[in-house]
């Protein structure tokens, strides 16, 4: 208190003298009537121009960001699309598009901590794995195939991107196709994209649209008749050593082959060997809940740093966001086309339902159960969720290892 | 200040629409050719290393059968 007082030398009132007097003996109500004075003498000076100095330096293309924002949390809420990223990205696209923002300097801090070194991506992995079940995919290995076929929009994208960016930038928006939010922050980090908050939202919003995406490509490559094939599903029994070493084996045959992918593919596995494993039960409902929580807040609110104005409103994220789109719709067509020429060689009773490929896209569970519900639409007692789950899961263990080659390709 | 605010909007729309127009992108037709060898490699890539882990898991699922335990008579 004694050091600012030094502030009201220069007022010649007594009034102010009063309150000095006040203030060196360390009063209260000094400090009280020493700030209507500050209060006064700014008013004088300045006008009320500090009320609005800010406001004036509003630009449009903020607003713009604001409406952004507000429709991705008004999607997060009300249509109940990925809540858990939209949501924290629109409230933190509003927070960092104000004049002078004072939000930015702390989220850009969270991010050198946690999203420039990649660090956050690959503890929501350890999480992610911690939830999936690979029973489904043990009980019968074949159905991987289906995961690697549907990954094909991923690569096909990047020979469309590659005609509008450069080849870093084109395979960032590649990844979009992986449908996987932590394999595309990763990837496009790594390659030093900077289209990273352009090629986020699209990735999170077409994973919370595959209900809407999928269906028609579906039944634009499918008959009816293909449609209503019956799969029998005949569980076979896996063993827990199985369980263990499956995570195991995953890591070493994809970290021997593609080095870029071990970081992903290692972590998404740790994950599932916690769970899998029975003796780190505290560990694996940890990893599953407080962590991949704990994660997914920072990760929300940290990429939105990335959508400031200038950044995210260029002609550029249309066409991003179109390529993205594209990476969807042929991640499904190339998982249905390969099952349907799978089946040229397969008898007449062992025909696989080609609805089945689409879920090799790695947005789990929810395309293994559109193509559970698109058959129950065509014959109410074909069941084919357990296949589609499989092939779902595999389609997890696919993308990130398309992520390890795109960056075994294109990495620095 | 609030009336240069308003009539500059008109000027920062325009600027904007301009610039971002001229450092869009590029087109180049000839590079989706040139990628194309990459699709080629990218999907054999995957589909070689989830062969691998398909087989894999056939020999572990193999060498780890659950055995039924038979009652002893």
């Amino acid at each position: 208190m004694g050091g600012v007082c030094h502030r009201i030398e220069p007022l010649g009132s007594i009034y102010a003298r009063a309150v000095a007097a006040l203030c060196l003996a360390e009063l209260p109500l000094g400090s009280f009537f020493f700030a209507q004075i500050l209060y006064k003498e700014r008013k004088q000076k300045m006008g009320l121009e500090f009320l609005y100095e800010y406001l004036v330096q509003i630009t449009w293309q903020q607003v713009v960001m604001w409406v952004i924002g507000g429709i991705l949390i008004f999607l997060a809420i009300y249509k109940k699309m990925e809540p858990t990223l939209l949501l924290p990205l629109g409230f933190g696209t509003i927070l960092v598009n104000f004049p002078e923002s004072g939000a930015i300097e702390p989220l850009t801090e969270l991010f050198d901590a946690g999203i420039a070194n990649e660090l956050f991506p690959l503890l929501l992995f350890i999480g992610i794995g911690a939830m999936i079940d690979f029973g489904p995919v043990l009980s019968n290995p074949k159905l991987m195939l289906f995961g690697a076929a549907a990954q094909f929009g991923i690569f096909f994208t990047l020979c469309l991107a590659s005609i509008f960016f450069a080849p870093n930038d084109a395979a960032s928006i590649a990844i979009i196709g992986a449908a996987d939010g932590p394999t595309a922050i990763l990837v496009s980090q790594e390659l030093g994209s900077i289209y990273q908050p352009q090629i986020m939202v699209a990735a999170y919003s077409y994973m919370a649209l595959v209900p809407i995406i999928q269906p028609p490509v579906i039944k634009l490559l499918t008959t009816k008749k293909e449609r209503r094939i019956r799969m029998e599903y005949k569980p076979a029994n896996v063993s827990k050593a199985t369980k263990i070493l499956f995570p195991i084996i995953i890591t070493m045959v994809a970290a021997i082959i593609t080095p870029g992918a071990a970081a992903l593919v290692g972590f998404l596995m740790f994950g599932n060997l916690i769970r899998e494993c029975g003796v780190l039960n505290s560990l694996s409902e940890t990893a599953q809940n407080v962590l991949a929580n704990l994660v997914t807040i920072f990760l929300g609110i940290t990429i939105a740093m990335k959508m400031q104005a200038e950044d995210f409103l260029q002609i550029n994220t249309l066409l991003i966001l179109g390529l993205g789109l594209f990476a969807f719709i042929f991640d499904t067509a190339g998982g249905v086309l390969f099952a349907k020429f799978i089946n040229l060689f397969l008898p007449k009773g062992k025909k696989l339902n080609p609805m089945i490929g689409a879920a090799g896209i790695s947005a789990f569970p929810m395309s293994g159960r559109i193509v559970h519900k698109m058959g129950l639409e065509e014959d109410n007692q074909n069941f084919l969720l357990m296949h589609s789950i499989g092939v779902n899961v595999s389609g997890q263990i696919a993308s990130v290892i398309a992520g390890g080659l795109i960056l075994s390709f294109f990495g620095r | 200040m609030l009336k240069n605010f308003i009539f500059n909007l008109s000027g920062d729309i325009t600027d904007t629409i301009e610039t971002t127009a001229g450092k869009a992108f590029e087109f180049a037709p000839k590079d989706f050719v040139e990628e194309l060898p990459k699709m080629g490699y990218g999907m054999l890539g995957i589909f070689i290393v989830i062969g691998l882990i398909i087989g894999a898991t056939y020999l572990v699922n193999f060498l780890f059968k659950p055995r039924n335990k038979t009652p002893k008579n």
